[in-house]
This record gives C-alpha cells, sequence and structure tokens, in this order.
C-alpha cells in the first residue's frame, strides 16, 4: 500500500463499543462522496470483528491496515 | 369428542398441555423455528384475552403457549387458531418443533437456518407417521460455530462450517485474520488456528499468515475480516452432533462428523431413527441409548454411507464421547444418566 494516501476525515472509535462504532463509521462515511477515504481508529477484539466486515459487506474498499499500538488497528476505508 | 374424554398422553400429542390448576390446559402453538407470522399475532392474542387471561408463553424453544384455557372450551379456541392456519405443537413422545437461531439472516451465519429448518420440519416433523421416532427427539440448527441455538444440547444437532483458504496473491500481510482468529487473546492464546510467522512485526511486510485446520473451529470470522477477501470460503458444510439432551441429566451431543452436506445429514438421520426404534428402550433418550448400546456399535451399524467416511470423528474412541469439550468429539456433561 503506497504511504501517501491521505484520509478525507478521522474517526478514532477507541472504546467505542458495538454496533455504536459501525453506525458512527457509516454516518461519516455518508457525508464522503465516492472514492474519499475515512480512517478509523478501532479496537481489537469485537471491534476489529464487526467493522471491517460491515464496511466491506456495504460496498466500502479497505484500502490500508496498520497497526496502532498493541491494542488497536488503523484502517482506511475509501466509499464506494 | 371433548379433551377431557381424552386420555392425558392423547391430549399432550395434539397440543393441550396440562396446567397445575386443576380444569386449565395451556395450548401450545406451533411455530417451526420461532418464525412467527406477524399477521397471525391479533389471532394469538384475541384467542388469550378471550380464552385465556391475557398472557402468552414464550417457551425455550422459541414456541408459544396459551395458558388458563378451560378443558371444555380448549376445542374452541383451537378451531379458531387452525381457522387462521395456526396449529397447535404436540407434546409427548415424538419429534417435536425445529429450533434454530436467526441465520436465515445473521451476518455470521454460513447457512441459511431457516430452510435447512424447513426441509428437517417437512421430512420428520410433518410426515404421516408422527412416530417416527420412539421417544422425544429434539433437533437444533445453528449457522455457525457461535452455536447461539446450542445444537448440541439436542438428540439431532446440526451447525454450519466454513472452512477458509487462502489467495496468497490477495494478502498483504495485515495480520487481521490472526488478529480476530475467535480463539485469540482468550486463555487458552495458542489454539488460533491462523498465526503469523516468525519476524512478522505487525506490519504489511509479504509475510503470509499460517493456517493450522485442526485448530479452526471454521466459524469463518477471518473470511469476513479479510480487507482484500484473499481467504476465499473453501467449503462449506455440517458439523453433526447426535444424543444431546438437557433435563436432569445432561448430555452434548457427540459430535459425529463435520463437513457434511444437507443430503448426508438427512441420511444421517433416518438411519439414526430406525436404528433407535429398534435398539432404545421405553422412554429412553437417543443419547442414553447410544451410550448403553456402545458409541462404537452405534457408528458401526450407522454411520455407513460411503460417501462421507472421511468426515467422521473419533467420538467414539473418547471416554463418554470425549468430556473435555473438544471441538473434534461430543462431550459428557454431568456425571452419570
Amino acid at each position: 500500500m503506497p504511504d501517501e494516501i491521505k484520509a478525507d476525515v478521522y474517526l478514532d472509535l477507541s472504546g467505542v463499543v458495538c454496533p455504536l462504532n459501525w453506525t458512527m463509521a457509516k454516518l461519516a462515511l455518508e457525508e464522503l462522496e465516492e472514492g474519499q477515504v475515512l480512517e478509523v481508529i478501532l479496537d481489537k477484539g469485537e471491534p476489529l470483528r464487526n467493522v471491517p466486515r460491515s464496511a466491506k459487506n456495504e460496498g466500502h474498499k479497505i484500502i490500508d491496515v496498520e497497526p496502532e499500538g498493541e491494542e488497536q488497528y488503523r484502517l482506511l476505508i475509501e466509499k464506494h | 369428542m371433548q379433551p377431557s374424554s381424552r386420555p392425558l398422553k392423547e391430549r399432550k400429542m395434539q397440543g393441550f398441555i396440562v396446567q397445575r390448576e386443576r380444569g386449565y390446559h395451556a395450548l401450545r402453538l406451533r411455530i417451526p423455528m420461532g418464525h412467527l407470522e406477524a399477521t397471525h399475532m391479533p389471532i394469538i392474542q384475541s384467542v388469550a384475552e378471550r380464552y385465556g387471561r391475557g398472557v402468552v408463553h414464550l417457551t425455550t424453544r422459541a414456541g408459544m403457549a396459551i395458558p388458563w384455557i378451560r378443558l371444555e372450551q380448549a376445542e374452541a379456541a383451537k378451531a379458531e387458531l387452525n381457522a387462521a392456519g395456526i396449529v397447535l405443537a404436540g407434546c409427548g413422545p415424538r419429534m417435536r418443533s425445529v429450533h434454530t437461531c436467526k441465520g436465515d439472516v445473521c451476518p455470521y451465519s454460513v447457512v441459511n437456518t431457516y430452510e435447512l429448518g424447513m426441509t428437517l420440519d417437512g421430512r420428520y416433523f410433518s410426515a404421516d407417521d408422527p412416530e417416527i421416532f420412539p421417544h422425544k427427539l429434539k433437533m437444533g440448527v445453528a449457522g455457525c460455530a457461535n452455536a447461539c441455538s446450542k445444537p448440541q444440547f439436542n438428540d439431532i444437532g446440526l451447525m454450519g462450517l466454513a472452512r477458509p483458504g487462502l489467495d496468497a496473491d490477495g494478502c498483504i500481510s495485515c495480520g487481521l485474520c490472526y488478529e480476530v482468529c475467535r480463539d485469540a487473546g482468550s486463555v487458552d492464546s495458542l489454539s488460533t488456528a491462523w498465526t503469523m510467522p516468525q519476524g512478522w512485526e505487525r506490519k504489511k511486510d509479504g509475510l503470509l499468515p499460517i493456517y493450522d485446520e485442526d485448530k479452526c473451529i471454521f466459524c469463518g470470522d477471518c473470511i469476513r475480516v479479510c480487507p482484500t477477501d484473499a481467504i476465499p470460503t473453501e467449503e462449506v458444510g455440517l458439523a453433526m452432533f447426535i444424543g444431546g439432551k438437557f433435563g436432569r441429566r445432561p448430555l452434548l451431543g457427540f459430535r459425529v462428523a463435520n463437513f457434511l452436506t444437507q443430503d448426508e445429514a438427512l441420511s444421517i438421520i433416518d438411519y439414526t431413527g430406525r436404528w433407535w426404534k429398534e435398539s432404545g428402550q421405553r422412554g429412553e433418550r437417543l443419547g442414553i441409548t447410544m451410550l448403553r448400546v456402545g458409541l462404537a456399535r452405534f457408528k458401526t451399524e450407522v454411520l455407513t454411507g460411503a460417501s462421507y467416511q472421511h468426515k467422521l470423528t473419533n467420538f467414539e474412541e473418547q471416554p463418554l464421547g470425549g468430556c473435555d469439550g473438544t471441538h473434534w468429539t461430543g462431550a459428557h456433561a454431568g456425571g452419570g444418566f
């Protein structure tokens, strides 16, 4: 993945439980134009299990995945 | 004929369940898979208000019962329900309503539990001979390894499984498959099916994840999470549990096979029913018959199909089918039976 991808919106979902985390990400994605990128911070466990799946289910594309410390991941989601 | 003039057993088979209070019965409604047509709700409400006391009991197997029906009015209440297309579900020594999770709409489910439940219902519950099995028999279906509908506590339990593959070209080495692997972070964290190779430092460095099928519970989490869809579903099939029950002496069903096709599972149920009618003693649940006669004998006499021999587990070699609750064997829960 190219490192130069810049997110259009940043959303820190630390400590936000399912399904509220996906709801917030979805609302943020609705504000974006197609092709724009949302950056989210997700806790390991249930959030990591659910949010990427939901994003894929709704047709969005996960274009990058990076660890964020030991307990979190950073995802770049391109709106489709 | 008024229900009061029938023997108690016959009334139970008809769906009139006797109450503690003399003269009252509960009407048990047949709601396969817990799928209640919304259009039936006003009729159920009306019957409960006019014949009963305005309450409906939700049963543990996602059914419904209308209590406080006077025995002499039971036939009239039943007729009103029947006219609306709602039928009563029998109790007693017969198959009970199929119990499933919401696996027709659940994002985790890998099989359509409603369709599979309808198939079981049509073949065994609605069959002409209601005594197709010699004693009480419960069937349960779960759409995935989460097992929300507890198929292991049914005499016959089926559970959807998904086997993951790996498309090396599509993999970006992000490690999400390993992170979400169901057992990651649990007490036994060594038991993840997906691991990342030595040298992987949670970076996208081209190192491929390693899959160990023996540790996999086939839940499909990795398939769903993979950001690049590099983990395809290689195979979908059914795990089969036989002989489970709850009650005073619980038994977990013996996990006899994995990745069965639907036809293979139905064939095993057919053979199991025939075997149980011949081998079972009066009032004996299936799992108890299996333990009394012997699991090895059950395996040789029932699990004979050529197509699924390689899918069978070694459940019969475990003491009481395996007491450790591991996923490859049935497990015995509770002392004695």
